[in-house]
């Protein structure tokens, strides 16, 4: 299980509307922040993206057998930098997050994490970046791949 | 001031590494918070929100998720933990002329001045420097009051969190410490606390009670302080200097346990390169070598030898070093942690120097030059090239032993 939340201040009430994202705010504790979760477990998994200059939410990988586009939630960095991804055109972006949570495990995310979106006629998707896991990564998650973050090693 | 007069402080940041963290990352308060140790594996410090779930310091993270699985957990940052400390040191040496350095988050003062400074009664004026470095610094802290350093560390450790208590009436300080474990006491550690209950001593009272010639025949002289510290009498002054090391290491757990001779030889040169770097600091030069290893498997080895000269020179100290370390590699297993230590040391000028042996050591100069500019390991060792994770990480940079001046590790 991978996840992402972003503290419920920084997203624009009109977004949580308009995605119907209000079931997915919750609280570490009762004094703490709300934050927004973003689960790859999510019936409908959507990720935040800062595109175009402003936060939007996408369909988070693609789940639909029907399409043509890679049958995953993740898009490993060496596969776009071997051109695997060239003929979808992707669009580089960020994915802000203020924690995010792998195989149990909630880690502090200060920025967030790279990643790239493709169209498929009006449908756009995000697939966040992966990477081989640092030593430290593995450890804390158990997990050999981590997600490619915006200005800090984890 | 004779020590019976004398007033001496204990500050204690609370939970300092998780108070750090929410300096910088304000969205973690009220949430419960791990910091991890280098290598992700150990929860090192946590929040009081997160010790509320029986998590303990040191215990391994796939233990702690599943005491608290909503705890978020980041990496520690020796570096910033740094700034904040010497904010606070800054701050305190404001108020007191006698200022001890103990460690990165602990400080004990002459806080005898502090009436004269500010007005109001002890309790009050420590109040009030407990919240001006919250304001300055972001950091709750608690401060403990009383006869003695001993008694001052009880004291704030009782207050603990953002506690403020002054122990200074003398039957109030025998009621405080009566029902008090021994081993509360810095100093006193689980053997001691052995041989201390094999006559019937177990608490501060018991410890109060005895003779204090017993004392000293149990636990030395430095126990015996103990007993007069915990009577009320500073015995222990402030060390407003750090007093000079028996040894200095450096070392600890390679991350991934292996036995790749390219990955051992570069956390050899790595550790070898930051003891010349605290050596210098220092000021010291050493007259023997250490090194230490640890295998996976779990089996230990040591060697140590004397150098030709006393040194705190790269190109001396590492060709022994790389010799002990053949002398103590067993080839077929995996190591998993290496310390380098340099003892028997002597300052800097201070040194017998060799008729025989002359070492210049230029090339410590010159990285010195280069990274006293670029910043720390931009000139290093070609050895250490393997370690790419090491070096590509900021974390990693730094580290609790490179917090200089601190009288306590």
């Amino acid at each position: 299980m991978f996840g992402i939340s972003l503290l419920r201040r920084e997203v624009p009430d009109e977004l949580i509307t308009r995605h119907q994202l209000r079931g997915r705010i919750t609280r570490r504790t009762k004094e703490a922040d709300e934050e927004l979760l973003f689960l790859d477990q999510h019936c409908v998994p959507v990720l935040p993206v800062w595109k175009d200059g402003q936060l939007q939410i996408f369909a988070w990988g693609n789940r639909n057998p029907g399409s043509r586009l890679p049958h995953t939630n993740w898009c490993l960095i060496d596969s776009l930098k071997e051109g695997r991804w060239e003929w979808l055109h992707p669009v580089e972006v960020c994915i802000p997050a203020s924690y995010a949570c792998d195989r149990g495990v909630w880690y502090l995310v200060t920025e967030g994490m790279r990643g790239i979106i493709v169209e498929e006629g009006n449908r756009q998707v995000v697939y966040p970046l992966s990477q081989q896991a640092t030593h430290y990564y593995e450890v804390m998650t158990r997990n050999r791949r981590m997600p490619v973050f915006l200005g800090e090693t984890i | 001031m004779s020590p019976r007069n004398q007033i001496i402080g204990h500050l204690d940041a609370d939970c300092f590494y998780a108070s750090a963290e929410r300096v910088r990352h304000t969205g973690l308060q009220h949430i419960p918070l791990g910091v991890l140790g280098n290598q992700g594996a150990c929860v090192i410090a946590k929040s009081y929100e997160m010790k509320a779930y029986g998590v303990k310091t040191g215990v391994p993270i796939w233990d702690a998720v599943k005491l608290c699985p909503h705890g978020v957990y980041i990496k520690r940052d020796f570096h910033w933990y740094e700034v904040l400390s010497r904010m606070m040191l800054d701050y305190v040496r404001t108020i007191s002329p006698k200022v001890e350095y103990y460690s990165i988050d602990e400080f004990f003062f002459d806080a005898s001045y502090l009436t004269r400074q500010f007005s109001g009664s002890i309790y009050e004026v420590a109040r009030i420097v407990q919240n001006d470095i919250l304001k300055k610094t972001g950091v709750p802290i608690s401060i403990g009051i009383s006869r003695s350093r001993t008694l001052a560390k009880l004291a704030s450790d009782y207050g603990k969190p953002f506690g403020c208590f002054a122990l200074l009436d003398e039957d109030e300080i025998a009621r405080f410490v009566e029902a008090i474990d021994i081993q509360e006491v810095t100093g006193v550690a689980t053997r001691s606390a052995i041989k201390l209950s094999e006559h019937g001593i177990r608490t501060c009272g018991d410890f109060r009670r005895a003779d204090a010639k017993l004392i000293n025949k149990l636990l030395t002289k430095k126990g015996e302080a103990l007993w007069w510290e915990l009577h009320g009498d500073a015995v222990t002054p402030i060390a407003t200097q750090r007093p000079m090391h028996k040894a200095i290491a450096r070392g600890g757990s390679i991350g991934e346990s292996t036995n790749d001779p390219d990955i051992l030889q570069a956390w050899l040169v790595r550790n070898v390169e930051r003891l010349v770097e605290a050596m210098y600091w220092h000021r010291y030069v050493t007259n023997r070598l250490s090194v230490s290893l640890a295998y996976k498997e779990g089996r230990h080895c040591s060697d140590r030898c004397k150098l030709p000269e006393a040194s705190n020179a790269s190109e001396l100290i590492l060709p022994v070093a790389k010799h002990l370390f053949e002398r103590c590699w067993i080839r077929q297993m995996r190591i998993s942690h290496m310390h380098i230590i340099a003892d028997d040391l002597q300052y800097l000028g201070t040194h017998q120097r060799s008729l025989f042996v002359t070492q210049s050591p230029r090339l410590d100069t010159l990285k010195r030059l280069v990274n006293d500019k670029l910043g720390r390991f931009k000139l290093r060792s070609g050895e250490t090239l393997p370690l790419v994770e090491i070096y590509d990480d900021d974390a990693h940079q730094y580290d609790i032993c490179d917090v200089y001046g601190k009288s306590c590790f």
